[in-house]
C-alpha cells in the first residue's frame, strides 16, 4: 500500500490528506514502525537529549486504565471499515479484530500459515487453483452462520466492487490477470484498447461484457455447501497468494446478513450498482458483522472506536504454541485519534492511555518514561531494563516493511506551465524537461545524497540503508550488492560530464515540492540540496511545501522533477517491490516516465519474475532487477525503517506483524500484579 | 463659531498629552519603536549565518538550516536564541521576523481600514438605499464568526502554487473579515457629522459630494476608527499566528514567530528543556502585540471612552 | 419591539444566503482537480480516475448551477454528506453541538463572572494598584496566543502535576458508560445528562475535564470584558447621582451596587453577549488542542480540507447562531433598559 508516498503526517489538522498521511504516520511510528540501533541506556545522552525533563525522581501517575482495557491514543482514523474497500491503515487495522480471514499469518511470520475459517486447504499441482474447506460452526456476531457460499460471496463482492484506488487490484491480477474489473470487462468486449488509449468507463461497455465479467468472477471462486469447500483459480501461479488469503482485506462477512442490509444480491444482474462506491456507499462502511474477536462498539467518527470482546469467539485451541484462545482477555479496547502530539504524550503520561503513536522527531521526550527496552519486535527479544521507575516498555529495531525513495522523473510534463523547471532550458535557471534523462545526472543526485545524514538524523538512526528497489529479506537481495555511494567529489564529476560538460559553467535550478507536514521529505530534499550546493554553489535545488490539492494537481499532470515516495508492501514478496518501483505502471514509477527501451526491459524482467516458479531462477532474476535499478539510478533509494512502539509495562503480549496493520489486541493482556 | 473649529484639532491635542503623558503608552511606544529598529536593522543584526552560508538563497525571509537533526539545540554562540526542530536559527527567524510582523499587522490592518472606512462613509453619508444595501452586506460579513472565516478563506487561497507559498493568504483572508467593524464606526460618526454646520456651509459652497468627504466629513470623523484599528494591530498579529497553528500562515521554515511557535508545540512535553523553542518567538510576540495595545489604549482613552468591537482570534 | 424582531427575522434568510453565496464564490477560486483532490486521499492508479470523481461530484458544472443544486438539496433539509466528517452534515451538526455548546456554556461562567467582578474592582479601585495589577494583567492577556495558553496549561496541569485530565470529556472507562446503551442523554451535554442518570462520577469526571479548557477559553477572553466592564463602571460612577449618593452618606458598597452597576451593566451586557458569539472562534482552536470532539475543530478540519460541503454546512449553522445571537443581545437590552429603542 502506497505509504506516504508524496504525503507526509499532517501537521494535526488536516482531515484532508489525513486519511492517508496519518496511515503513514501510524505506519512509520505507531505500529509498523522505525527504529534503530538507538544509543544503549549507559552512553552518554547525546546533545540535546532530554535528560529526564519531568524530574528524574518523579514517580509517574499509576494507569487509570482498568485492567480488562486497553486504551490506545493514535493519529489516525479510518476512511472506512469496509475491507474490501478501505487501503489504509486505520481501516484495516480495525477490521483485523473484526473479522476473520480463511487462514491467518503464524503470529508474527509474513510467510507461515495456521488455519482461522478454513480447517485445512490444499494447492493444486499445477499451482493454479486453492481449495479450503470452511470451519463447522462459527457463528457471525449478528448471528448467522459460517458456510462456504459466504466466503465465496466475500470474494466475489470484493472483486466486483473493485473500488477505484482500492486494494482489489492485489486480488485480480492473480485470481482473473487483470487490474481492474473495468479492463476484466473490456477484454470481453472486444479488442483491448490500444496502449496509452483510457480505458472505457464501465457503464459504456455493452451489457454482455459487464454480464461476462460478473461470470468470470463468479467461476473463479467457487462454493460447495455440500462438501464445505471454497474453491478459488487462478489467472497464473501466484506464490504469494496465501498471504493474500490472510491479509485483513479478504474478512469473510455473512452473505444473508449483507443482502438484507442492501448489499450486492450475488447475481450478476445488476451487479454495477455496487461497483466503485464512494467510502460511505457501501454498507460496512461504518458497521460490521465478523466472526472475530472482537465487535464493533462504536466509531465516533474521527474520535474513537470502541471495540467489546466476543463471547461466543469460535476459537478454543490457540493457533500457535502460547497464543491466545476463547474469549479476548482484554474485554474493551479504544482506539482513539488524538494528532496533537502534546495531548498524546500528556495522557500517555497521565496514565490514561496504554499506548500512543510517538512520531520520529519526539522519541527523546519519551525516554524518560521508559522502563525496560526489547531490542525487537515482541517480548522474546533481548531486554534491557534502562529506568527503574519508568512506566514503558519499548520494542524497537524490528524491521518494518515500509522504506523510503526518491524518485526522477525522466520526462516532466509542461502542460499548463511548469515553475519547477524555472525557464525550462540549461540556462543557470532552470533545467529542461528530459534532464534526467541524463544517467550522469541521476548517479549525481545519488551521490550528492548523504544518505547518512539522513538515518543518523532524520531517521534517529530507526533505519537502514536500502539497495535497491527490493529489501532485505526479500528475493534478489544481496547484503553485499554495489551501490552508488555518497561522495561530494564523484557527484561533481558526474554532473560535469552529464549534458556534454556545460552544467559546471551554467549551473541548474530546479524546485522539488513535498506534502507539508511530511517532515522527512522535507530534510531529505534539504539534505539533496545542500550535497548539490557543495559540489558546485550554481547547482541549486529549492524545496516547496505543498498542501495536497496542488501537489495532486502536479503529480496528475506529471511536474515533479523528483519526489519522495514511500511505500507499505502489500505482500510480503520482492515482486511487490519490483513492481512499484521499477514496472511502467508501477504505483510508484508509474508516474517516472521510463524511457521505452528502459521500460520494456524492465517491464519484461518485472513480469517474468512475478511468474517464475523456481525459486533460484526468481531469485537470480530479482538480483538482477536491483542491480538494473542501481545501474540506471532510476531513484535514490533511501532506507528502510526499522519499527519502534511503545507499550505500558502492564500490557503483555505484543508483537509486530510486518504485513499486518495495527495490534493484535486478540493477544494482549494485563496480568494482575 | 467653535461649531465650525473641527474637532480633529482638539483631538489631537489630548493624543499627544496622552502619548507623553502616559506612561503605559511610553512603554508601548519604545516598544514598537525597538522593534522597528530591529526590523530595519535585520540585515546587518542578522546576515546569513556562517555556518550555514550555503543555503542562504535570494529571499531572506527564508530561515537557513544548521544541519538535519530534528532535535532542537539550546542557545549557543554560534546560536545565540538556540535552533528550532528543523535546526532553523531562532536569532535569525526573531530578528527578520520582525519585519513579518510589521507587515502582517500593517498590511491586514491598512486595506481592512481602508475598505471600511470607503464603505462606512460613503453608506453614511449617502443614506438610503446605498446604506441599506451596503448594511446588509457588513451583516453578511459579520455572520461569519471572524477566525473561523479567515480560516476557510486562508485555506482556498493558499492553494495557489505562487501565492500560497507566501504570507498574503492569511493576510487577504485576516483583512477580508477584518473590515466591517470599521465600517460601521465611521458610518454612526458620519451620520451624525453630515448634518453639522460646516458640512452645510461646504455643502451650501457648491462642494461636491466627493469633495465633502474627502474634506470635511472622513477627517472628522476618522480619528475614532484609526484609534480602533491601532488597537486590532496587535490583534491581527495574533490571529495570523493563530491560522499559522493551523498550518495557515507560512510554509516551515520563512521567519514569522507565530509559525516558529506552531513548530515548537510538538516540543510543549519538554519545554523545561526547549523552552528557547517558545521563549524568543513567543516574548517577540506578546511583546509586539502588547506594544500595539499599549499605545491604542491611550489613544482611546485619549479621544473615545467607549471601545469598538475589534475582531476576536488568536 | 416585536416589529423589530420580525424585520430581523425577515432579514434572516437574505443574509443566509449572502453568507452561503460568499462561500461558494470562494470554493469557486478552485479548479475542480483541486476540489477533487478531498476525495482522493493518495496517488491515483490513473489520471482518469481523477475525471471520474469531477463527474461524478458533478465538479465540473458552472458555479451557479452547483450552488443551485446545494440550495435544492438543503429545500429537501439535506445538508449533504461530510465527506471529512464521515457522516451527513446535519448528523456531524447533531452529535458534535452538545460538545461544542456544554465547553462554551460552562466558558461563560468564569469569563463573565470573573471579569466584570475584576472589571468593577478595578473601577472602584481606579488609580490604585489594584487597578494598574489589573490593568497589566488583562493588556498582557489580550496579547497571547490562546494555543500557547491552551498547550501550557496541559503541560502543567495534566502532564506534570497531573491535577487534571490533558483532554477529551470523559475518561475511557466512563465514557464507554455513556456510551452504552442504558445511558438517557437528553442534552448530550455530560454535565447535565450525568445528574439525569444520578451519575455524580461522570459529572465530577466531565467537569475535571472541562476545567482547563474552559479555563484557556476564560484566560484570554476575561482580559477584554474587564476592559469593558471598567470603563462602564468608571462612567457611571462619575455620574452626578452616584456622587450624590455618596455625598448624602451612603455606603460606598452600596453605591457602586445600587446605583452605579445597574446603568453600568447595560453596556456590559451587551458586549457579553458579543464576546460569547466572538468565543466560536476561539473554540475551534482550545477544541483543537484539548482534542475535544466539538464543531470548532470540525470546521477547521473540513476548512483546511477544502471540503466544500461540509464548511457550507457549518458556515450556516454558525451564521445562524451569530445572528440569532446578537438579536437576542439587541432585544435582551432593550429589554433591561427601556431607553434604548429599537429600530
Amino acid at each position: 500500500m502506497r505509504r506516504s508516498r508524496l504525503q507526509g503526517p499532517t501537521p494535526r489538522r488536516h482531515a484532508v490528506v489525513t486519511l492517508i498521511l496519518l496511515a503513514a504516520a501510524a505506519c512509520r511510528g505507531a505500529e509498523p514502525a522505525p527504529a534503530g540501533e538507538g544509543s544503549p541506556a549507559s552512553a552518554p545522552a547525546p546533545a540535546g537529549q532530554i535528560e529526564a525533563s519531568p524530574g528524574a525522581a518523579q514517580a509517574w501517575p499509576a494507569s487509570k486504565v482498568p485492567g480488562d482495557t486497553v486504551v490506545a491514543a493514535i493519529a489516525l482514523d479510518p476512511a472506512s471499515l469496509d475491507p474490501f474497500w478501505t487501503y489504509e491503515i486505520g481501516g484495516l487495522s480495525i477490521d483485523r479484530m473484526l473479522y476473520d480471514r480463511l487462514v491467518d499469518f503464524e503470529r508474527e511470520k509474513p510467510d507461515a500459515f495456521v488455519p482461522a475459517l478454513a480447517t485445512e486447504w490444499s494447492t493444486a499441482a499445477d499451482g493454479l487453483s486453492l481449495t479450503f474447506t470452511i470451519r463447522d460452526g462459527v457463528t457471525f456476531h449478528a448471528g448467522g452462520t459460517l458456510e462456504p457460499h459466504d466466503v465465496a460471496y466475500t470474494y466475489r463482492r470484493g472483486l466486483l466492487q473493485d473500488r477505484s484506488g482500492g486494494p482489489m487490484w492485489l486480488y485480480l491480477k492473480p485470481i482473473l490477470g487483470v487490474t481492474s474489473i473495468t479492463e476484466l470487462a473490456a477484454s470481453h468486449a472486444g479488442p483491448t484498447p490500444a496502449a496509452g488509449g483510457d480505458p472505457p468507463a464501465l457503464g459504456d461497455l455493452p451489457a454482455a461484457a459487464r454480464q461476462a465479467a460478473c461470470q468470470a468472477v463468479q467461476a473463479a471462486v467457487t462454493a460447495d455447501d455440500a462438501a464445505g469447500t471454497v474453491t478459488i483459480r487462478l489467472a497464473a501461479p501466484t506464490p504469494w497468494f496465501l498471504q493474500l488469503v490472510a491479509m485483513p482485506y479478504a474478512s469473510i462477512v455473512d452473505q444473508e446478513w449483507m443482502v438484507e442490509q442492501g448489499d450486492w444480491d450475488g447475481t450478476c444482474t445488476d451487479w454495477t450498482r455496487w461497483h466503485d462506491p464512494a467510502a460511505e456507499e457501501t454498507v460496512l462502511f461504518d458497521r460490521a458483522n465478523g466472526t472475530g474477536p472482537y465487535t464493533l462498539a462504536g466509531w465516533k467518527k474521527n474520535e474513537s472506536i470502541t471495540l467489546e470482546g466476543w463471547d461466543g469467539y469460535w476459537r478454543t485451541e490457540p493457533a500457535w504454541e502460547g497464543g491466545p484462545s476463547g474469549p479476548p482477555r482484554i474485554e474493551h479496547v479504544v482506539v482513539q485519534n488524538i494528532e496533537e502530539w502534546g495531548t498524546r504524550f500528556a495522557k500517555l503520561q497521565s496514565g490514561e492511555v496504554d499506548h500512543v503513536y510517538v512520531p520520529l522527531p519526539e522519541i527523546d521526550q519519551v525516554e524518560p518514561l521508559v522502563h525496560a527496552e526489547h531490542a525487537g519486535g515482541d517480548a522474546s527479544a533481548p531486554r534491557t531494563v534502562v529506568r527503574d521507575d519508568g512506566i514503558l516498555t519499548l520494542f524497537k529495531g524490528y524491521p518494518t516493511a515500509t522504506a523510503n525513495a526518491i524518485t526522477f522523473n525522466f520526462a516532466i510534463g509542461t502542460t499548463g506551465g511548469n515553475d519547477f523547471i524555472g525557464s525550462g532550458r540549461l540556462d543557470g535557471d532552470g533545467i529542461p524537461p528530459d534532464f534526467f534523462g541524463d544517467l550522469d545526472v541521476r548517479r549525481a543526485f545519488v551521490q550528492c545524497f548523504d544518505i547518512d545524514a539522513f538515518i543518523r538524523d532524520v531517521m534517529r538512526g530507526d533505519a537502514v540503508q536500502m539497495r535497491g528497489p527490493i529489501i532485505a529479506g526479500l528475493q534478489g537481495y544481496r547484503d553485499d550488492s554495489p551501490i552508488i555511494a555518497f561522495d561530494i567529489d564523484a557527484c561533481g564529476a558526474s554532473l560535469a560530464k552529464a549534458w556534454g560538460g556545460k552544467l559546471p559553467a551554467t549551473g541548474f535550478r530546479l524546485v522539488a515540492p513535498y506534502a507539508e507536514g511530511w517532515t522527512e521529505a522535507e530534510a531529505a530534499l534539504d539534505i539533496l540540496a545542500d550535497g548539490l550546493s557543495r559540489a558546485n554553489p550554481g547547482y541549486k535545488l529549492e524545496k516547496v511545501q505543498m498542501p495536497w490539492p496542488t501537489l495532486l494537481d502536479n503529480i496528475n499532470n506529471r511536474r515533479l522533477p523528483l519526489a519522495m515516495t514511500g511505500w507499505f508492501e502489500d505482500y510480503h514478496d520482492a515482486s511487490n517491490w519490483a513492481y512499484t518501483y521499477l514496472h511502467s505502471v508501477g504505483a510508484n514509477s508509474g508516474s517516472q516516465g521510463f524511457p521505452p527501451e528502459l521500460a520494456a526491459r524492465l517491464d519484461t524482467l518485472v513480469d517474468q519474475a512475478a511468474t517464475e516458479l523456481d525459486p533460484a531462477r526468481r531469485d537470480a532474476l530479482y538480483a538482477e532487477l536491483q542491480q538494473a535499478a542501481i545501474d540506471n539510478a532510476t531513484a535514490i533509494f533511501m532506507n528502510q525503517a526499522l519499527g519502534r512502539s511503545y507499550w505500558r509495562r502492564e500490557v503483555e503480549g505484543w508483537y509486530i506483524h510486518p504485513l499486518t496493520p495495527g495490534t493484535d489486541f486478540y493477544s494482549l493482556s494485563k496480568p494482575a500484579p | 463659531m467653535t461649531d465650525r473649529t473641527p474637532p480633529a484639532t482638539a483631538a489631537g491635542r489630548r493624543l499627544r498629552r496622552a502619548l507623553v503623558g502616559n506612561g503605559a503608552a511610553r512603554l508601548g511606544a519604545v516598544l514598537l519603536a525597538a522593534f522597528a529598529a530591529v526590523a530595519l536593522a535585520a540585515p546587518w543584526l542578522a546576515p546569513c549565518p556562517a555556518a550555514a552560508a550555503r543555503h542562504c538563497g535570494e529571499d531572506p525571509y527564508r530561515v537557513p538550516r544548521d544541519g538535519f537533526s530534528t532535535t532542537p539545540q539550546p542557545p549557543s554562540a554560534a546560536h545565540p536564541f538556540g535552533t528550532t526542530t528543523k535546526q532553523h536559527d531562532i536569532f535569525y527567524g526573531v530578528v527578520w521576523g520582525t519585519r513579518t510582523a510589521f507587515k502582517v499587522g500593517l498590511l491586514i490592518t491598512l486595506p481592512a481600514l481602508l475598505f471600511g472606512v470607503a464603505v462606512g462613509a460613503a453608506a453614511g453619508y449617502a443614506g438610503g438605499w446605498v446604506d441599506e444595501v451596503a448594511m446588509r452586506v457588513v451583516e453578511v460579513f459579520m455572520a461569519f464568526p471572524f477566525f473561523v472565516a479567515a480560516v476557510a478563506m486562508a485555506s482556498v487561497l493558499r492553494v495557489d502554487p505562487v501565492v500560497g507559498q507566501s504570507t498574503l493568504p492569511a493576510m487577504v483572508a485576516l483583512a477580508s473579515f477584518g473590515w466591517m467593524g470599521y465600517a460601521r464606526l465611521i458610518r454612526a460618526d458620519v451620520l451624525s457629522v453630515r448634518e453639522r454646520e460646516y458640512v452645510w456651509a461646504a455643502r451650501a459652497a457648491g462642494a461636491g459630494a466627493g469633495r465633502i468627504l474627502r474634506r470635511h466629513v472622513v477627517p472628522n470623523t476618522v480619528f475614532p476608527v484609526l484609534v480602533a484599528a491601532s488597537l486590532d494591530v496587535g490583534t491581527y498579529v495574533l490571529a495570523f499566528a493563530g491560522l499559522s497553528f493551523f498550518g495557515l500562515g507560512v510554509p516551515d521554515g520563512y521567519a514569522d514567530w507565530g509559525q516558529m511557535l506552531a513548530g515548537a508545540r510538538h516540543r510543549v512535553p519538554s519545554l523545561g528543556h526547549d523552552w528557547h523553542l517558545v521563549a524568543f518567538p513567543g516574548g517577540a510576540l506578546v511583546l509586539f502585540a502588547l506594544g500595539w495595545t499599549l499605545v491604542g489604549d491611550a489613544l482611546r482613552d485619549a479621544l473615545d471612552p467607549r471601545m469598538g468591537g475589534g475582531p476576536e482570534g488568536g | 419591539m416585536l416589529p423589530y424582531i420580525a424585520r430581523r427575522l425577515a432579514l434572516l434568510p437574505a443574509i443566509l444566503f449572502g453568507v452561503t453565496a460568499l462561500v461558494f464564490a470562494l470554493a469557486g477560486q478552485l479548479s475542480p482537480g483541486q476540489r477533487a483532490a478531498l476525495y482522493v486521499s493518495d496517488l491515483p492508479r490513473s489520471p482518469d480516475a481523477v475525471q471520474r470523481i469531477i463527474d461524478r461530484y458533478g465538479l465540473e458544472d458552472p458555479l451557479p448551477a452547483q450552488y443551485a443544486r446545494w440550495l435544492g438539496q438543503l429545500a429537501r433539509g439535506n445538508l449533504g454528506f461530510s465527506t471529512t466528517g464521515k457522516e451527513p452534515v446535519a448528523r456531524v451538526i447533531a452529535r458534535l453541538l452538545p460538545a461544542t455548546l456544554e465547553l462554551a456554556l460552562w466558558a461563560c461562567l468564569p469569563i463573565v463572572w470573573v471579569g466584570v467582578r475584576l472589571g468593577i474592582l478595578a473601577a472602584v479601585r481606579h488609580g490604585g494598584r489594584v487597578d494598574q495589577a489589573l490593568r497589566v494583567c488583562s493588556t498582557v492577556g489580550t496579547s497571547v496566543p490562546l494555543y500557547l495558553v491552551g498547550l501550557a496549561a496541559i503541560m502543567l496541569f495534566a502532564a506534570r502535576l497531573d491535577w487534571l485530565p490533558a483532554g477529551d470529556r470523559l475518561s475511557p472507562a466512563l465514557q464507554i458508560a455513556a456510551d452504552g446503551p442504558d445511558w438517557r442523554a437528553p442534552t448530550g451535554m455530560h454535565t447535565v445528562d450525568a445528574l439525569v442518570n444520578g451519575r455524580g462520577d461522570v459529572w465530577l469526571d466531565a467537569v475535571r475535564h472541562l476545567v482547563l479548557p474552559v479555563l484557556s477559553l476564560a484566560v484570554v477572553s476575561w482580559a477584554y470584558l474587564l476592559r469593558v466592564t471598567r470603563s462602564s463602571m468608571l462612567e457611571a460612577l462619575g455620574q452626578d447621582y452616584v456622587r450624590t449618593a455618596l455625598a448624602k452618606g451612603v455606603p460606598r458598597h452600596a453605591a457602586i451596587h445600587a446605583h452605579a452597576w445597574p446603568n453600568a451593566r447595560l453596556p456590559v451586557a451587551a458586549l457579553t453577549g458579543l464576546t460569547l458569539v466572538g468565543l466560536l472562534g476561539g473554540v475551534a482552536i482550545v477544541e483543537t488542542v484539548f482534542n475535544w470532539p466539538g464543531l470548532g475543530n470540525r470546521f477547521v478540519q473540513a476548512a483546511v480540507s477544502l471540503d466544500v460541503v461540509t464548511t457550507l454546512g457549518l458556515t450556516l449553522f454558525g451564521a445562524v447562531t451569530v445572528v440569532l445571537g446578537n438579536l437576542v443581545v439587541d432585544v435582551a437590552s432593550a429589554w433591561l433598559d427601556p431607553r434604548i429603542r429599537l429600530s
